[in-house]
Order: structure tokens, then C-alpha cells, then sequence
């Protein structure tokens, strides 16, 4: 192999690589071309802060949690669906939507029920099943009938759909729904929807 | 020599006069002490138009603000809202986060928000401009650009 044949092997071999990277870079979809790179085809971080802030946002804004006489709601965790070929745990969602309500003073999250009956803290129950332990200064066991229950609800979905484009490209779209129920009347309150798209090689997986 | 010097000193005053006249005269000077545009370039092409701000009777603070881009191109900026408590201090919240937009050429920008929380008495919008490879807003570990 000459030295002309050897330079045009190289620069083919760097156009390959050049291209190959260029193509298989995920990008979100409709983002400012600053902003347009994505780490990764599956949800990451910041997929949950922006989906988390927009809905944040609307909350606030749609007056959901605003009371008139004064009290605050109380609101429990309803069923989070994780319908994604990811294994997501979703309080990475949900987590960031509990600290901006309590931030807000406007309601309590309720850790004593939640879905499927069990509490969020166990240490509720456990520090009750102290009652009539000598051990322990009974006074300061919490008493009968102390718990509140909680009158809203959060549910959510988290949702994957995966097509391929007519470019032979992979484009993921996330959807991150969620619902505020009152669970005195059993209507919804407040309902969010905020969708992720991405576009990326086929050659790329989400999981 | 001289006549072709003083074509080429006339031609260049006409082409920078030319210029100068297509751009229109924007009113970039900015009163509201609510609002921080951070590169002083953006006062020949991004003009800020109004600030409308409330407080609800929850308690919250809602605020709208509105900017256009005079310039023939479009343009690319970050912006986000600090909220401020009674004593000055900047609360931290995912409500203030920055948000990169587009804006295009002779478009309008519309920035809206709410406060995170009832202590809320104060707010301020900062603007800046990006870069191409702005690697430092994405990098939420960096001081300046961590919100939450």
C-alpha cells in the first residue's frame, strides 16, 4: 500500500466516523438548535425536570389547590403507571411535583395511605404499635383517631410510543400524563399532559 | 491613486450608511427594574415591550412579560424568572429553571410564570443570549446554572 492509497483510506476511515457520529446523536425534537442534543433515546433527568416544572406550572397557575376557607387540601399518592420498555422508578417525577406542592404551602401530602393501602412511611404505624409499652412516655404516642385523610388524589401514566420515521430514523415520544382527583365528589380537578419527543439512529435502543 | 482611494472611502461610507438605515430604531432602553437583560448586545436587536405582574388571592404571583426580536435573523435566547421573598433572597424552585427559546426575526417572545409559593413578594427575569455550544446551562452542576 502506497502512501496516496494509505491518506485516502484514512480520510475515509474519519469521514465514516465523522458521519457515523453524527447520525446516531439523539436529539429532542423541536428544541432550539442549542438545545437540541439529548444524552440519551430513554428518559433521563432532564426529561423529568422539564416534564415535572411544566406541570408544576400548571397547577399553580390553574388555581387547582386554592381553597377559600382558609384550610389546605390533603392530597394522597394515587397509581403511577410506568407503560415505557424502561424500568423507571416514577417517583423520579413524582418526587419533584411533591416538593414544589409543599413549597407552595397550598396542601399536605399524606403519607399515612397511599395506593394499594400502604403508607409512604412506615414508622407511622410502627411508633403507634408502641401504645402500652412501659418503655416509652405514653403521651408522647399519638393518639386514637389522629390521622387525616387525605380528600385529593395524584394518579399518573407515564407512556412510550416508538416509530420509525420516513428518514429510516427512530422517533420516541414520552408522554407524561398526570390527574388531580377530589375523592369527595370523584372528579378530576386538574389534568396534565407534557410530551418528550426524539429522534435518533434506528440502531439506538431506549433501554 | 487618489481618485481610487477616494471611490473606495465613498463606497464604504455609502455601504455602512446603508446598513445602518435598515436597521430600525428600537426603544431597547429597559425601566422596569424587574427586568435583566445580561449581554449588553441584545439592546440593538431585542426589545422589551411590557411587564404585567399580580398577585392572586392564593397568594401567588403571576407574571407575563413581552419582547420582540427587531433584527432580520433569528435568534436564540435563555431566560428565567428569580423569585424573590420579602427579605430579597432568592427562593429555589423547579419554577426557576432556564428555559432556552428561538425567537424569530420580527417575532414576539412571551414569557409567563408563577410564583412557586404564597412568600413570594418579588421577581426578576434574566435574559442572556447563548451560544452554540452552550455546554455550561446544560451542566446542571454548574453553580450558576443549578436551579433546584
Amino acid at each position: 500500500m502506497n502512501i496516496k492509497q494509505k491518506l485516502t483510506l484514512a480520510v475515509i476511515t474519519a469521514s465514516v466516523l465523522l458521519f457515523s457520529g453524527c447520525t446516531s446523536q439523539p436529539q429532542y425534537l423541536g428544541a432550539p438548535s442549542a438545545q437540541k442534543a439529548s444524552l440519551t433515546m430513554g428518559i433521563d433527568r432532564k426529561d423529568f425536570e422539564k416534564a415535572a416544572k411544566l406541570a408544576v406550572e400548571s397547577l399553580l397557575r390553574g388555581g387547582a389547590l386554592t381553597r377559600q376557607d382558609g384550610t389546605k387540601n390533603k392530597i394522597m399518592m394515587g397509581r403511577m403507571i410506568n407503560d415505557t420498555t424502561q424500568r423507571i422508578d416514577t417517583d423520579m417525577l413524582i418526587k419533584k411535583i411533591r416538593i414544589a406542592i409543599l413549597n407552595s404551602r397550598q396542601a399536605y401530602i399524606i403519607n399515612s395511605m397511599s395506593y394499594g393501602g400502604k403508607s409512604t412511611d412506615s414508622m407511622i404505624f410502627e411508633t403507634r404499635k408502641l401504645k402500652n409499652n412501659k418503655e416509652f412516655r405514653q403521651s408522647t404516642i399519638a393518639k386514637t383517631g389522629q390521622l387525616d385523610v387525605a380528600n385529593m388524589s395524584l394518579s399518573g401514566k407515564i407512556l412510550q410510543r416508538t416509530a420509525r420515521t420516513a428518514d429510516d430514523k427512530q422517533l420516541v415520544e414520552y408522554w407524561f400524563q398526570l390527574t388531580l382527583t377530589d375523592l369527595i365528589g370523584g372528579y378530576s380537578v386538574w389534568e396534565s399532559e407534557e410530551i418528550v419527543e426524539k429522534i435518533g439512529s434506528n440502531d439506538t435502543v431506549t433501554w | 491613486m487618489k481618485l481610487i482611494k477616494s471611490l473606495l472611502a465613498l463606497g464604504l461610507i455609502m455601504f455602512f450608511t446603508g446598513c445602518t438605515q435598515n436597521q430600525p430604531s428600537i426603544n431597547s432602553k429597559i425601566t422596569d427594574p424587574h427586568i435583566i437583560m445580561e449581554n449588553g448586545s441584545m439592546d440593538g436587536w431585542l426589545e422589551f415591550q411590557t411587564v404585567n405582574y399580580l398577585t392572586r388571592e392564593d397568594g401567588l404571583m403571576e407574571v407575563e412579560a413581552r419582547f420582540r426580536n427587531y433584527s432580520s435573523f433569528d435568534k436564540t435566547v435563555a431566560y428565567k424568572i428569580n423569585w424573590m421573598d420579602k427579605n430579597n433572597f432568592i427562593e429555589k424552585s423547579i419554577l426557576s429553571k432556564w428555559v432556552v427559546v428561538e425567537i424569530q426575526s420580527q417575532r414576539g417572545l412571551t414569557i409567563h410564570g408563577i410564583s412557586p409559593s404564597n412568600r413570594i413578594k418579588d421577581f426578576q427575569i434574566l435574559i442572556q443570549e447563548t451560544s452554540t455550544n452552550d455546554d455550561l446551562r446544560k451542566n446542571s452542576y454548574h453553580k450558576e446554572y443549578t436551579n433546584n
